[in-house]
């Protein structure tokens, strides 16, 4: 029993040392005054890249750029998401069932696969190389998750507050607005969490769909930095790093409410 | 059905079409473009010019299945789901979040945050960052503790070990949402029956595999099928990791996809690559759905 | 102020007939107990009234005139549900006031109806808390409360007393009935405890497997029982049934008395309350025999025995009388007058 615990926090230690390893590199180099893909240990320690980083007028763009899709494409998936989850909750009809298992199957699409179909697509109409676009394929990608998820929340409103809510005079339109929106707002912000920080970290959406250089968010900003020629690894470390740290920062703070949401799975 | 029946019912069913505007949406932007893909995967669309193009039958899924490179790309991406997603995340991650279960609060909590930020790191970053680690010359951060305990430098990212590096990569950023959903579950089972059996002197090992496993055999499903389209789907990890390189030793299908869209830019191709990889992650679905049904 | 009447109502959910045929006639301003076990078919008769539930066939009369197709607004109904069904995320104030906001009231006209709907209900306190930091009775009272601002005709409560705590049960019962008399409003109150019918209803439907078995005053309905079904629903303890056969002289049966009754059926059941079994022969007691007490409570005023007969059937019987000799046979007296007969079908013979 006693070894069987040693043994048990020996190997969760290492784990823990082990996810932290790829983390060092990007630290280091980050505060380093010396550019390196490589580890060298600097000798003295430098704010100069974040400095470098933050008064870049290309990249405090793809900041903007990366906040205003993220944040658009977010807005479109709950918007559309509220409709479809309040009726798969809350009526039952006889398409019910298929449709259903139609939204669990977009769900776990393999999305990748539509962006040359879509890449095509948008370049018949227009859309391609434009934000709007973007924000667009973006929205749909998220919304099948946000409604089986927003579905989950909304049946475990109680049947009677949905009937006293009719009693009380309250059209179904009105009841997702007073009742279900406002009951269901932990999980709205869990999505609003998750999607943002999906679509942020989304690199090949805008990679394949946006051409022109002041259109790129900040994760395919950060790619073109890596992939060019004479690269300041320390001003990438800092760009990565300034990048990296809302995503981290949501996710930790909601990790609880996204246990719940998550462990609901996948109920008919 | 007199007047006022017809009127009461239309208000009752108005909210139907509450789903109109998101049936469109989705219409427009995730479903035609899966009916695009199927039918430019029967034609000789290219990139240079998308207007002009003639239906050629199979003939793009013959080629495709013909050729030594597709097939081993196929294989690549087996390998990559096997061993990255239901070993290294699934089963891994279980076991992770029962020996996790063990630990005192603080341990736990920091271990769990530890494995959580690598699951949130964007996966851009994520590739940048291993691709450092791994570096060969100059050396990176594995190479530079190798050194340092009288290892010599292994190049990781050699055609030889790419295939592995990449899996290691993946299972490093999947690991998290895998604890996550188990922890979840594991944290949701009636504490009364892993007290019962405390009681009847069961070892851990053994109250993990039949009492725990057992019970979150529906949890266990809907993550290993998450998971393994997650996984299945992967493109950027890899493509800023590697780019399917070297001589396309990790040659996903995503990436394969991807260049023969893009640089050899035969669209025809690709968008058969594209079906092949839906009906791929159909198949994997209905495999995963028939064994939650036959529960 | 409004008399309801269903008329030939079925309803059914799938293969379950949950209400067959079901007529039923509730007064102006009376306060209407629907009794019945679950699955009686009460909720959903309740639901019809409420317009929650669409019937299959039948008519719904408000005042003669049919609301089979109006919304439950239309109606003029309110509903307080069996868990009140507060909206958790307003304050009692705005629980309140929400049914006013979907009929567009301005913020100025809600206000003061509000405040005299909570004096009334004794409330005001409570105005700003949420609804999880109210007790059981005073999450009644708001969901009460939020009913009667929109001034409908007609309440409808759904075992509004079952989720509260049994101490303070009696006394929310007599706030009803006096709240009731006060408003004058039609109360149609569902429940499956007899003593709440008992004790509220002006009159009492009781429903069994969706058909009305008995409808009436609950004083005429607890004497005159149409059928041992009733008779055994009313009355705590339940009365006492015991199977008679004629013998050529007597009827002769598992109870404590033999008796003598001009009828032309051989077999009966014959039924007697508890608490007209005596232990004393009082003037007119008509018929006499013996039991042994097996337990004896003291329920407070009276004592609830429990004997067996001495053909070895349970007993129950409560008396004034407090020393019971346990395990010995006792005599027992009662009269004819107050036993009720049922043929073989359970129904009510007329003697």
């Amino acid at each position: 029993m006693k070894i069987n615990t040693i043994f048990t926090y020996i190997v969760l230690s290492i784990l823990g040392v082990f996810f932290l390893i790829p983390f060092i590199w990007l630290f280091v180099e980050s505060f380093s005054p010396i550019n390196d893909i490589g580890l060298t240990v600097p000798t003295f320690l430098t704010l100069k890249p974040f400095y470098n980083v933050l008064t870049n007028r290309v990249f405090v763009n793809s900041i903007y750029e990366g906040l205003l899709q993220s944040l658009g494409a977010t807005f479109l998936s709950l918007l559309f998401a509220v409709g479809p989850a309040y009726i798969f909750s809350r009526k039952r009809f006889k398409f019910r069932m298929p449709l259903l298992l139609g939204i669990l199957f977009l769900t776990g699409f393999p999305v990748f696969s539509l962006l040359i179909p879509e890449y095509v697509f948008y370049i018949k109409t227009t859309l391609y190389n434009s934000v709007f676009g973007v924000v667009l394929f973006l929205g749909v990608l998220n919304l099948p998750i946000d409604i089986w998820l927003l579905k989950n929340s909304f049946d475990q409103i109680p049947q009677s507050i949905e009937r006293a809510a009719f009693i009380d005079g309250a059209s179904s339109l009105k009841s997702i607005l007073y009742v279900f929106l406002p009951l269901a707002f932990p999980i709205l912000a869990v999505l609003i969490i998750l999607d943002f920080v999906i679509n942020w970290g989304n690199f090949y959406v805008p990679y394949i769909l946006l051409s022109s250089s002041h259109l790129l968010p900040i994760s395919v900003e950060i790619y073109s930095f890596f992939g060019a020629f004479n690269v300041h690894y320390n001003e990438l470390a800092a760009f990565s790093i300034i990048y990296t740290i809302p995503a981290i920062v949501l996710y930790i703070f909601s990790q609880k409410y996204m246990i719940k949401a998550l462990s609901g799975g996948i109920k008919g | 059905m007199n007047e006022l029946t017809r009127k009461y019912n239309f208000k009752k069913n108005a909210i139907f079409l509450i789903l109109v505007p998101s049936f469109i949406y989705l219409i427009i932007f995730f479903i035609y473009p899966i009916i695009l893909s199927i039918k430019y995967s029967f034609t000789n669309i290219s990139l240079y010019d998308i207007s002009h193009y003639s239906f050629v039958g199979f003939h793009n899924f013959e080629n495709l299945f013909s050729s030594s490179e597709f097939l081993r790309s196929v294989y690549i991406t087996i390998v990559f789901l096997v061993v990255s997603a239901i070993f290294g995340q699934m089963f891994m991650g279980s076991i992770i979040a029962y020996l996790l279960t063990l630990t005192k609060k603080y341990f736990r909590l920091v271990v769990t945050t530890i494995i959580l930020i690598a699951w949130a790191t964007p996966q851009v970053t994520a590739g940048i960052m291993w691709y450092s680690t791994l570096s060969y010359i100059p050396g990176g951060t594995i190479n530079y503790i190798l050194n340092h305990i009288g290892v010599a430098s292994i190049n990781f990212l050699s055609t030889k070990f790419a295939l592995y590096s990449i899996i290691i990569a993946n299972i490093w950023i999947g690991l998290g949402f895998s604890v996550l959903i188990f922890l979840g579950g594991i944290q949701g089972i009636d504490p009364s029956l892993i007290k019962s059996s405390y009681i009847d002197g069961a070892s851990p090992f053994r109250r993990f595999f039949s009492i725990i496993f057992p019970l979150l055999k529906k949890t266990i499903v809907t993550d290993l099928l998450l998971i393994t389209l997650f996984t299945f789907g992967t493109f950027t990890l890899i493509y800023v990791l590697t780019a399917g390189g070297p001589a396309r030793a990790t040659n996903l299908l995503t990436i394969y996809q991807y260049n023969t869209a893009f640089s050899v830019f035969s669209l025809g191709p690709a968008n058969a690559i594209g079906v092949i990889i839906i009906l791929m992650a159909l198949g994997i679905s209905l495999i995963y759905l028939k064994i939650i049904q036959v529960d | 102020m409004v008399n309801v009447e269903l008329q030939k109502v079925s309803k059914s959910y799938g293969k379950v007939n949950v209400l067959k045929n079901l007529d039923l006639r509730i007064e102006d301003g009376e306060f209407f107990v629907l009794l019945g076990s679950s699955g009686s078919g009460k909720s959903t008769t309740l639901n019809i009234l409420a317009g929650l539930d669409k019937l299959d066939s039948g008519k719904i009369l408000f005042d003669n005139t049919l609301v089979n197709e109006l919304s439950p607004i239309e109606r003029g109904v309110a509903l307080v549900f069996q868990n009140y069904a507060l909206y958790p995320h307003m304050t009692v104030y705005k629980n309140m006031a929400f049914p006013l906001k979907m009929l567009n009231y301005r913020k100025e006209r809600i206000g003061p109806i509000i405040k005299e709907v909570a004096e009334k209900l004794d409330i005001t306190a409570l105005l700003d808390r949420y609804p999880k930091e109210l007790s059981g009775g005073q999450a009644q009272r708001v969901a009460l409360g939020r009913a009667l601002v929109r001034d409908p005709k007609i309440f409808l409560l759904d075992e509004p007393l079952s989720n509260l705590d049994a101490n303070i049960r009696s006394k929310i019962r007599n706030d009803l009935k006096i709240m009731q008399e006060e408003l004058g409003k039609t109360f149609v109150y569902v429940t499956h405890d007899q003593m709440e019918a008992m004790s509220l209803g002006d009159h009492v439907g009781i429903l069994h497997n969706g058909k009305l078995e008995q409808f009436g005053k609950p004083i005429d309905i607890y004497k005159h029982p149409n059928n041992a079904f009733v008779a055994t629903f009313l009355g705590d303890p339940e009365i006492n049934l015991f199977s008679y056969s004629w013998n050529g002289k007597s009827f002769d049966g598992d109870g404590p008395f033999n008796f003598n009754i001009n009828i032309n059926i051989s077999k009966i059941t014959m039924g007697i309350r508890p608490e007209n079994i005596s232990l004393e022969k009082k003037g007119a007691n008509t018929m006499a025999g013996k039991i042994i007490p097996k337990v004896s409570e003291l329920l407070g005023s009276h004592t609830l025995i429990v004997a067996k007969t001495l053909a070895g059937k349970d007993i129950k019987i409560i008396t004034d009388m407090t020393d019971i000799p346990i395990g010995k046979e006792i005599n027992v007296y009662a009269n004819i007058e107050d036993c009720i007969m049922f043929d073989e079908q359970g129904e009510t013979i007329n003697i």
